[in-house]
């Protein structure tokens, strides 16, 4: 009974947890500017994040090695400090644009100012982080993210026309480079690398053992799988709003406003509430992978398990990173565009961030008898062929489409 | 990276896709200004979030104008070039009324009106391209 509450649990705060500025921004983007066809791509990315989330778990559990330890085993000197300093930039600049999208988010409840209020977002998930056990965070911010569902009920509403919704999920031969930016674009939002650094460090943290595999499968499954049903709903919402009336997401604002239409102030103010916490939860998950890293590369002690003051060098940097983004999103830089570099640049360190995880997985005598099997060899090898294809693509299209303008 | 970051947006003579974009810019502005001000209408909406997102997209529309203005376009696209400027300058007055009276049924009513002209005058602007 305990391991069913402990699996529902898990899987409530998966769903509400997925979606982060990125999805939110791209989701949105998507449908208000290539409309339903580019839907196939939400499932590609998820299953993406589910077989290497899923791997990189059940490599925590068994061999309990975090990512970048297993980077650090697996390459060089050379490519794992490259891979390091890739990673680490990639994941401050998403700390950066989570931080600046929930200063945005609190100022749309209060009006003040946005760097006031990114101010107080840093202090709020501070707060958090410091004084809340994991679990904690995790069900908090998981459970009030469940309010995004709130565009799931938007789409049911605004009455799609089903069979153009279901020919979305079959995939199109295209010229257009801006339809392939979004494809990219919507795979890379699902894949984003800090999601793996986060998942597979938090399984270390919260002790998982060979005991906890079931725990691990369906969170991964079920919770990412079900995340993911947000993100194509958000998409839907958005092609039914946004693309008849020519508008562009260029805020989270206008994310919000789509579930004005069906439901007023109240559907403005639950998708507002839903994306605050679904993006301060990745705020939380970005800062800790940032820190988590640095301080596995580095051969430090690391987590929040045995208390941050014990553990200074990795608070240190926690706190550093922090402030770095802190000081990036004080620029004024506007973080919807910063999340579209972060992602968008994100899928060139991919392959680096994915395929220590894959040969470990792969590794029979280390792994036993949890190492893949047919089924998961074959996805993630064929996965990390996708994402090679896609580190290439995905800066090049950025370039062709002006940054999806 | 950077180099790439630096090659989006960059400036000089004024292209046709160029300012076409712009206008969509202006466009989606202007539509979503009118999809708020008739939440106010309705009675539909949130006070400060309806003051916010005005003033966001007005500043947005102003940068859009900035950027035109001191763009430097040939003889040909010239004229549409300065229609562009004048619609950008009209959709952020209208905007600002919006931001000042977040909270007035009647007016947003006709900003909302106001706005669905302008941005039908922008797409045909963009149309005649």
């Amino acid at each position: 009974m305990k391991t069913v509450l402990k699996i529902a649990l898990g899987v409530i705060a998966a769903i509400g947890g997925f979606v982060d500025i990125g999805d939110l921004v791209f989701n949105a983007q998507a449908g208000a500017t290539v409309g339903y066809s580019v839907l196939w791509a939400v499932p590609v990315g998820v299953l993406g994040i589910i077989v290497f989330a899923e791997m990189s778990g059940r490599v925590a559990a068994i061999a309990k090695k975090p990512n970048f330890v297993l980077v650090k085993e697996r390459y060089g000197s050379d490519l794992a400090t490259f891979t390091l300093a890739a990673s680490l930039l990639l994941t401050v600049l998403t700390l950066a644009a989570e931080l600046g999208g929930l200063g945005f988010l609190l100022n749309y409840f209060f009006d003040v100012s946005v760097g006031f209020f990114v101010l107080i977002g840093l202090i709020a998930v501070a707060a958090a982080a410091v004084f809340m056990p994991f679990g904690g965070i995790e069900r908090i911010f998981g459970y009030m993210g469940l309010a995004l569902l709130v565009f799931a009920v938007a789409s049911f509403n605004l009455d799609p026309h089903w069979s153009d919704v279901g020919q979305g999920f079959v995939p199109e031969v295209h010229s257009s480079a801006i339809y392939w930016y979004f494809v990219v674009g919507l795979i890379a939002a699902a894949l984003m690398p800090y999601e793996i650094y986060f998942y597979s460090s938090g399984g270390i943290e919260e002790g998982w053992t060979e005991r906890d595999m079931n725990v691990n499968r369906l969170n991964a499954i079920i919770g990412f799988g079900l995340g993911g049903v947000l993100s194509v709903a958000i998409l839907v919402a958005s092609t039914l709003v946004l693309r008849p009336q020519s508008i562009t997401p260029d805020s989270l604002g206008t994310v919000a406003l789509v579930a004005q239409i069906p439901y007023g102030e109240l559907g403005l103010v639950v998708a507002l509430i839903g994306m605050l916490f679904a993006i301060g939860g990745a705020t939380i998950d970005t800062g800790f992978s940032a820190a988590y890293n640095l301080a596995q590369h580095q051969g430090w002690k690391w987590g929040k398990r045995n208390g941050l003051p014990n553990e200074p060098r990795f608070t240190l940097s926690l706190v550093a990173f922090a402030l770095i983004a802190f000081a990036v999103v004080q620029t004024g830089i506007d973080p919807v565009s910063l999340t579209e570099y972060a992602v968008i640049f994100s899928m060139p360190v991919l392959p680096l961030t994915y395929l220590p995880i894959l040969l470990v997985a792969d590794d029979r005598s280390l792994m036993k008898e949890h190492a893949n099997g047919m089924i998961a060899r074959t996805l993630g090898w064929s996965y990390f062929g996708i994402i090679c294809v896609l580190a290439v693509a995905a800066p090049i299209l950025f370039t062709a489409t002006n940054g999806g303008g | 990276m950077i180099a790439l970051i630096g090659s989006v947006g960059c400036g000089g003579d004024i292209r046709s896709d160029e300012l076409s974009r712009s206008i969509d810019t202006l466009v989606s502005s202007a539509r979503e200004g009118a999809l708020i001000a008739q939440g106010v209408a309705d009675d539909g909406t949130k006070t400060t979030f309806v003051r916010v997102r005005a003033r966001e997209l007005t500043e947005a529309t102003d940068h859009e104008a900035e950027k035109l203005s001191d763009a430097s376009a040939d003889q040909a696209l010239e004229s549409d070039k300065k229609a562009a400027v004048a619609l950008s300058s009209q959709i952020s007055d209208v905007l600002g009324q919006l931001q000042v009276s977040p909270m007035d049924p009647v007016s947003a009513s006709k900003v909302a009106k106001h706005l669905e002209r302008l941005a039908d005058k922008s797409e045909k602007l963009q149309r005649d391209l």
